[in-house]
């Protein structure tokens, strides 16, 4: 198809076409993100420009791996991701299974399972604080006023719960789409089949499934990880710092104490932590989800 | 055959189950909205009431829909334009004009997509400070362009990948340019492909938090996510106000929900399994 084309044409119109978004994502995304990493190696605050700036090296990040509450945060958003990830991929599997099958009101089923996963975090975090808050909460009512979220333990497995809510659809439509995809026959028989059939569903089914399946992992994993709005509005980051999560550790550093350089060096940390997350990924899958 | 039968009705059990502990949160926000702050603090809680428009009266005095609103409808739809623009002629280029290097651009441009954005927020609110553009409906969209451009550009590749090579070369054989194939030929084509992207970035912007809540300090350029969390203050909580403003935000997200559902399945998919 080239041969038609003047020689110039040919060369630099490409370039032509991505020029614009190279533009944006080095100006708006490498450059900061670069800036960044500059700014982690000094003591520096945005907001007290006339302390200057010192560099300080990697003290940035040594004082992290000391730092007893963003430890406590990294645990905290690896129990949360953990729990919410196993919780979402078995309802969410089990779904589509369902839904593979001849359902009556399918699309009813399908319209309402599938709108949570287009709310903003937001909403479905106001909406888990109406229904849980000591004042008002359905729950509190109901628990003869016990307010979950006013307990440690408590207030972690709201998060859970509203995290898996918002996104039990993704899983679903991601794996449903998945077995229409597969030239297997409907996995109702290999349920109704009782062991034989879950024998099967694992030895035959989830093999097939398993690029699937590590694409909706990896995803819903950063997404988890990364998770900031649900947990800042839901309990930010209470009751005594049961819920904090890396996100909220970080913003609270870098905008209410204003510690520039040190919440840019724990932001790498965490991007770190993702990147090695996204490594192992591709190690267990032994597939390069980032390379199709 | 007992067995057949006892399935489907678990089945039916667990799908209805499901189905209602989905709807129920967002029904209850919904009636949170119409009660009186009265009806709210009722224990128990009241479930047959009248409906009282009081707090989506107070929304539509208090400048909220012509300030947080409209700038939340600015900000996604710009996003949406320049994303799109932007994003599909990349995703051209990179699926069908062969040039030197355009394997490693794609995959630089996907190792975008693993940068959260709270590593982008703390350097973009230091940046954007400083060269005096915070607080603008720019800042933002500037922001979520380039936040949902490698998302955009592999989706849209993904569907350009999919149009017959055969097509562009008649296009090219009758004298057509690459412009003009990628204008005339190609987007007309993925035209289903491009709309539900469009949704897709439009969806992200009008929910985004993080960033809208650090690059914009005043009602001039905040948006709705700011205004629903507004609502919530340390000295008491106007819990309707702050139902009926999350009930607006959920309006566009429930229209594409209803009408379009088809495209937002497939543009969650897409990624994944094609």
């Amino acid at each position: 198809m080239r041969d038609f084309l003047s020689r110039s044409q040919r060369k630099l119109a490409p370039y032509g076409f991505v020029l614009p978004a190279l533009l944006i994502l080095c100006s708006v995304l490498l450059f900061p993100l670069g800036y960044s990493l500059y700014m982690s190696l000094f003591r520096f605050s945005i907001a007290r420009p006339f302390l200057g700036q010192t560099f300080v090296g990697l003290d940035n990040y040594i004082m992290a791996l000391q730092d007893g509450p963003f430890l406590r945060a990294i645990r905290n958003t690896l129990v949360i991701t953990f729990s919410s990830l196993t919780i979402e991929l078995i309802i969410g599997t089990g779904i589509a299974v369902m839904l593979n099958s001849k359902v009556k009101l399918e699309s009813f089923y399908r319209t309402v399972l599938f709108f949570p996963v287009i709310m903003s975090y937001v909403v479905v975090a106001v909406l888990w604080r109406i229904m849980m808050v000591a004042e008002i909460g359905l729950v509190p009512f109901l628990t003869s006023g016990f307010a979950p979220l006013s307990n440690k333990a408590t207030a972690v497995l709201v998060v859970i719960l509203a995290n898996v809510w918002r996104n039990i659809p993704f899983v679903f439509t991601v794996v449903l789409a998945g077995f229409k995809s597969l030239p297997i026959e409907p996995l109702e028989a290999a349920v109704i089949d009782g062991a034989e059939g879950l024998k099967k569903f694992f030895n035959v089914i989830l093999p097939i499934m398993k690029p699937i399946f590590a694409v909706v992992l990896i995803m819903r994993t950063m997404d988890v990880f990364m998770m900031f709005d649900l947990v800042y509005i839901l309990t930010s980051g209470g009751p005594q710092g049961a819920t904090s999560t890396v996100s909220t550790f970080a913003v609270e550093t870098a905008f209410q104490y204003f510690d520039t350089g040190y919440a840019s060096a724990l932001s790498f940390i965490i991007f770190g932590i993702i990147l090695l997350i996204t490594v192992f990924y591709n190690k267990v899958f032994k597939t390069n989800v980032f390379a199709k | 055959m007992k067995k057949r039968k006892f399935y489907t009705a678990m089945k039916y059990l667990s799908l209805t189950l499901l189905a209602f502990m989905t709807a129920f949160p967002i029904v209850w926000l919904f009636l949170t909205s119409i009660k009186t702050e009265r009806q709210i603090f009722a224990s128990p809680p009241e479930l047959v009431f009248v409906p009282n428009s009081a707090s989506y009266q107070y929304i539509a005095s208090s400048g909220i829909m012509g300030s947080y609103f409209v700038n939340s409808v600015i900000v996604s739809l710009l996003t949406v334009m320049i994303a799109l623009a932007i994003g599909s002629m990349c995703a051209f280029a990179l699926v069908r004009l062969r040039m030197p290097g355009s394997g490693f651009l794609a995959s630089g441009i996907l190792m975008f997509q693993m940068v959260p954005p709270v590593v982008l927020v703390v350097p973009l609110y230091v940046l954007m400070s400083r060269a005096g553009i915070i607080n603008t409906h720019g800042s933002l969209i500037l922001a979520y362009t380039a936040s949902q451009l490698p998302f955009c550009i592999w989706l849209l590749s993904s569907y350009f990948a999919s149009v017959p090579e055969a097509l562009e070369e008649a296009a090219l054989i009758d004298g057509a340019n690459m412009f003009q194939i990628y204008w005339r030929v190609v987007l007309p084509i993925t035209l289903p492909g491009l709309f539900a992207t469009a949704i897709f970035v439009f969806i992200n912007s009008w929910n985004e938090f993080l960033l809208a809540v650090n690059l914009t300090t005043s009602p001039t350029a905040q948006t709705m996510p700011i205004a629903v969390t507004g609502f919530i203050e340390a000295r008491g909580v106007a819990w309707n106000n702050l139902a009926a403003a999350a009930c607006i935000m959920l309006v566009p997200g429930l229209l594409f929900g209803i009408f379009a559902r088809k495209y937002l399945v497939d543009g969650l998919t897409t990624g994944a399994v094609k």
